[in-house]
Formats: C-alpha cells, structure tokens, sequence
C-alpha cells in the first residue's frame, strides 16, 4: 500500500494540508517555523535526507479559516514496537510470539515531532499585521492538532498517533488533546544542569556534596593515568566523520532503547550546514579517537545529544565523567548557563546534580475500541516506569504534573535576550545552597552506572522469581490441557464435523484459550531456564504429576494406594530438598 | 514391530531432551542480546520439542499408555544426565538427592 503524499482535512477551526518536503521548501513560512529553535528548518531538512530506517516523512500545514498558515509540525510515518522500553519480561514474551507472528505488538504509527530531537509547536510568528489570534495561537494549534491528527492518520494508514517527545513547556497548549481521546505519559526526559560557575573546580566545590565529589576526582584521575587525553573541538566533523563514527556506533549497539540511528551523512551535514550550531567533541588517547560527543550550541545553552565511546576503554577509564567534565569546562568558559543532555544514563547524571528536563508523549489510537484499551495500558507500558534512577531525582514528579514546572527566577538574570517561550527554567535550577541536600545518597558510587545508553535493570518484582514461575507454568500447562480437551469434546458434538483432523476443534474459542495459555506457560517456561539449572527446573515441573492423584482424593474422594501415598510423599521430600537451597543451587548465573 | 516402538519411544524422548538442553542454552547466553537473536537461537529447541510433541502424540495413539509410561519415566533422569554433560550443570548433592527422590516418587505414582 502506498501512502498517499498530499491532502487535506477541513474543520471547523481551519485546515491541515499533509505535504512533503518539495512542498514544504517553498513555503516561505517554514524557514521562520522552528527559528526560534535549536532544532530549525535546516535540521528537519538534514534529518529527512540523512536518518532514512523505515521513516516516511511528511509535513502537516495547519490553516485558520482565513486560509492564512499558523503552524507546521513535521510528521513521519514509522512501524513502531509498542513494547520498546517495557519490562524485560514482557519483552521476552512478545519475542516468542514473534518467532511466529513478526508483526505482533508493531503498529504502524504517525508521529508529530522530530526523529532525531525534541518535539516543539511549530508556530509560524505572524509578521506584523496577522496578529489577530496571536495570544492563543498555541491553544488553537492544541485544538486543531486534536481534531486533525486521527484523520489524517487514517488517511495515511496509520493506526496509532504519538506526539513525540513534546517538551512540558507545551503543556497548557496540548491539554485540548485529552478531549480528543489522547493520553499523555512522560517519555524518557532529558536533564539540564545550570552552569553559573567559573570554572569546574568552583562547580565541583559549590554543587557536589563531599562523597560525589570525591567519586567524581577518583573517576577523573583513573581516566587520566592510562595517559593523556587531549580534547579537539570542531564544527565541521567531515576530515575525521571515518574515525569517529564507530565510536557513536559502539554506544548506540549497547542502548536498549533506541529509536533513530544516526548516518555519517547526518554527522557531516549538521556541522557543515549549521556551523554556527554544531559542535563535535572528539578525545583522543595516544593519537586514538576514544570519545566522541555531538553538541548543539544555542542561546545561553549547550545540548549534548549523542554520545560516542570506545567501549571497553571507556568503561576501564571512566571516561564518560572526562568527557562530561571537559564540556562543562568548555561551556562554563564561554559564559553558556545551561547543559542540556538528551535522555538516558541517569545515574552519573544524578550524581552531577542536573534536573531533569520533562518529555512527554500523547498518544491515541485511531479506533476508539482499542484507544480505550490503550489509555490503560500506556501507564504500565510507558518507559520511564522501569528506571529506578529517575526516581531518585528531585524533581521526578514533574514527569507526571499536569502543567509544565513552576518557573523560578534564574541567578542573576544576566542578559535574558533569549524568547521567553524558549526558556526551559526549571525549579532549583540555582545550583546554590537550596540544591545541596538534593545530591544523590552519600555513598551511592558513581562508577556502577558509568554507562550512558544503557538502561536501568529490570525490576525485582516477586512475580519473576523463577521458582514461582515453574509453578505457575506447571499450572498453566495443566489449564490448557483441560482447555483443549475442553475444545475437542465441544466440537465433537457440532453436527459433520471432521473430528478425526482436529482442525474443528480450532471453532471452539475453549482451543483457542488452551493454545493460548499453552504459549504462555511455553513463555514462563523459557524466563525459568535462563535463571535456573535445567535439571533443577525439569525435575519440579515434572513433580507437579503428583497433583492429580492429591487432588482426585482431596476434592473427588477417590483412594490413594499405599504406594501412591509414598510415592507422593517421596516427591515432597525431594521438591523441599530441591526448593530451600535453591538459591545456592543457581550456580552458573 | 515392538522393537521399533522402543526405538520410537527412545527417539522421542532423546528429541525432549535435547530440546530442552537447547533451549536452556538459547536462553543463557552471557551478553544480553536483542529478542530477534534470542527467538533465533530459540528455533532448533523448538523443533525438537515440536518433534517430540508429534512423536508422542502418534506412539500414544498407536500403543497402550502403560507400554510406553516407562519412557516417559526415563527422561528426567536423561535430562539430569544430558544438563550434566553438556550444560556442566554442578547442582549441590542435596539438589541430587532432591531430583533423585522426586523421581523415584513420579516413578511409584505413576507405576501404580
């Protein structure tokens, strides 16, 4: 099925008109859309050009009834896996049925926002005159969004609709969205660390407790002692695009959760076409590229956005704190108030004091049965639940407030020439004496979590112990016996039915519960063997033979032979044997 | 024909066991690694458990279940043998004497 490229959706509030790139470029509005932006017109260009995967890129004009546009928010269409950043057991789960359904759980999707970014309103300023509807202009682009986007996901056959990663500062305007079916939950946030001091040396001694603040020079002169490491700063990364892009790859090989894939082209483009931008951060060791970041610089703020590391060495040295501790050196150098770094590696974040910087998500499924299904399910599935870390800063409740974070007067207000619609001020962003008592637990090392990219483990919930799990599987497998049986002696009775095939039984909904739950217990049984010994884990799913025979006495009063009874008490003896050491038996994992 | 329903029988359970061992080896590997290799690694194991299902199946339509119960009696005892071998499972004597007496009980429970 081909996508259509262009049309249109009437309200009442105005028009969308979907269009692609050509379209678009001669729009002269669209240059000035997301000026304000880090993230403007020439990057969406780069980005469409350069990160292709399996996107279909659009862009949605929106109209007001006097034909003049307002907004443009470039879309794209993606397959996404809606169980990505879920548990690792229901992840595990969904693989299986994958081996044998591929499509399962991917839905074809039509994103608002950036593919490589941050999503943003795309308000088109109105020169002088147009300035009718200027004080809501925001709200009516929430309102139209609304109406539009289930249209037009239609339209372009999708079946799911995401505002990606809109910053909080969208909030009030977005909230006409909840009327339209749309559910918002947080995505993974970005973190900000206000950089009002000297040097590094006055931030370690005026924002970091005593015990970060020791982790922090340890992991330093670790990474310094296998020799120097010397830092280039360029805004054209082209000469050396061959070295360093293995280094992102590295990284990006390692991330669990992981969405766009970055080109050399992408790398090559950004620096060339918007210099004034783009930063590339490259260490090397002994002449050997080591560390790569990719930094937009913009107003008073620096963005680090991805991240490139040798990986074994990066892990020995602690390098990822050298890097973060010469670019907040270089920043602070310059007089840039803000560091901004793009989502995931919390923990030694934590430990630097940022903030964090709230993304959220709206989403709605086109049809309203299943969007009604998918307002439950999205706060169990959305990402961020699993990250322990992100628990632990201060402001982490700001993910689920309902408006954007109270605004607290930055230090000093020193030159605030910036749009105010830009600020991103959060609370405590004054890294001062209020800040200290934030910093993470005394003793929490910084070390451990020394891998940007790499997400949180999976919670410890009693649910996965392993042991409970054979015996849930030994319990759905004796359900979904009965289940088929179920099945076959229902389809037994319907009239011509081909019975010695068993096909028929596929009629009974009964079959259909027994084949399900026999993949379940199949699913159950595949979480234990990674966690216990198979002999150990064989053995007790067997013993659960014993039941019958127990419960045929117990609830049908049938009688137990004397041989049966020590037998079954033989089976006791060996599963307690089995069961209480159990944790000493997990030997090899 | 009795001789090749034990050599079913043996074929049949050697398919249990092996499929087993090679799920259990799909599911271990030391580095996490994305669902799409794990579901590959998973495949031969399920083969073989899919040849055993079928396997069973037919020896039980074709054979009285208490001729061919003795089989299904042999394979923990293969399986804990095949873990040990090929797994180099080293589970604690306590965990031997565990397994030893839980099949012992499956064997009298069953054989009654």
């Amino acid at each position: 099925m081909s996508t259509p490229e262009s049309f249109s959706v009437h309200t009442p509030l105005g028009a969308a008109h979907i269009v692609t790139r050509q379209q678009i470029e001669s729009c002269p509005a669209w240059s000035r859309c997301f000026s304000g932006h880090r993230q403007d017109h020439r990057y969406y260009r780069i980005v469409e050009d350069t990160i292709r995967q399996d996107f279909e890129y659009r862009y949605v004009v929106l109209e007001d009834l006097l034909c003049s546009p307002r907004a443009i928010q470039p879309v794209f269409l993606v397959n996404q896996d809606i169980l990505e950043g879920s548990g690792r057991f229901l992840r595990a789960m969904a693989g299986l049925i994958r081996a044998v359904f591929p499509r399962f759980m991917f839905i074809r999707t039509l994103m608002i926002g950036c593919v490589a970014g941050e999503g943003h309103l795309g308000l088109i300023e109105a020169d002088g005159g147009a300035s009718l509807f200027q004080g809501d202009s925001a709200t009516w682009v929430g309102r139209i969004l609304g109406l539009v986007l289930r249209p037009c996901a239609k339209r372009l056959g999708a079946s799911l609709v995401v505002l990606k990663e809109f910053s909080h500062l969208h909030r009030p305007a977005l909230i006409p969205l909840a009327e339209h079916g749309f559910t918002r939950v947080p995505s993974f946030p970005m973190t900000r660390l206000g950089l009002n001091y000297r040097d590094f040396e006055h931030y370690m001694t005026a924002a970091l407790s005593r015990n970060a603040r020791k982790s922090l020079r340890r992991n330093l002169r670790e990474a310094q002692a296998a020799g120097p490491i010397e830092l280039q700063i360029v805004e054209d990364v082209t000469p050396w695009v061959d070295e360093v892009y293995p280094l992102y790859l590295q990284v990006y090989d390692r991330a669990t959760l992981r969405f766009e894939k970055l080109t050399k082209e992408y790398l090559c483009r950004i620096g060339r076409e918007m210099p004034e931008r783009v930063r590339f951060f490259i260490w090397r060791q002994a002449g050997r590229a080591v560390a790569l970041s990719i930094c937009m610089i913009h107003d008073d703020t620096i963005y680090d956005m991805y991240l490139g590391m040798e990986y074994p060495l990066a892990l020995d040295l602690h390098l990822y704190f050298h890097t973060i501790r010469d670019t907040l050196a270089w920043a602070m150098a310059r007089g840039f108030r803000w560091y901004v770094s793009t989502a995931l590696g919390y923990a030694p974040k934590l430990q630097l004091g940022c903030h964090l910087v709230p993304l959220d998500l709206y989403v709605r499924h086109t049809s309203p049965l299943f969007n009604v299904f998918m307002r439950r399910m999205l706060p169990i599935l959305e990402p961020t639940r699993h990250d322990k870390t992100l628990r632990a800063f201060p402001n982490w409740k700001d993910l689920w407030d309902p408006l954007p974070m109270k605004e607290t007067p930055a230090i000093e207000a020193v030159g605030d020439g910036a749009p105010a619609a830009l600020r991103t001020v959060g609370p405590n962003s004054n890294p001062s004496e209020a800040d200290v008592g934030h910093r993470a637990p005394p003793g929490a090392d910084v070390e451990v979590s020394a891998r940007p990219g790499v997400a949180a483990p999976p919670m410890g919930r009693w649910f996965l112990n392993p042991y409970l799990q054979i015996a849930l599987g030994a319990l759905l497998v004796a359900a979904s016996e009965l289940l088929l049986k179920k099945g076959a002696s229902v389809a037994a009775r319907w009239p011509g039915a081909v019975s010695w095939t068993g096909i028929a039984a596929l009629g009974s909904i009964w079959t259909w519960g027994g084949i399900l739950t026999y993949i379940l217990s199949f699913a159950s049984w595949l979480y234990v063997l990674k966690y216990v010994p198979l002999g150990i884990a064989f053995t007790l799913v067997n013993s659960v033979q014993i039941l019958v025979p127990v419960g045929a006495w117990l609830f049908l009063g049938e009688p137990v032979s004397p041989t049966r009874w020590a037998g079954i008490a033989l089976v006791a003896a060996g599963i307690l044997l089995l069961v209480r050491p159990a944790a000493a038996a997990e030997t090899r994992l | 024909m009795k001789v090749i329903a034990v050599v079913l029988c043996v074929l049949c359970q050697l398919f249990l066991v092996i499929g087993q061992i090679l799920l259990k080896r799909a599911m271990t590997s030391p580095d996490p690694l994305p669902w799409r290799a794990t579901a590959m690694r998973l495949l031969p194991g399920i083969a073989c458990m899919t040849a055993w299902f079928f396997l069973w199946l037919g020896l039980l339509q074709d054979w009285e279940l208490s001729q061919v119960f003795p089989f299904e009696g042999l394979n923990p005892a293969l399986l804990v043998l095949g873990a040990w071998v090929f797994l180099k499972e080293r589970v604690s004597p306590s965990a031997w004497a565990g397994i030893a007496l839980i099949t012992l009980g499956i064997i009298l429970v069953s054989g009654s």
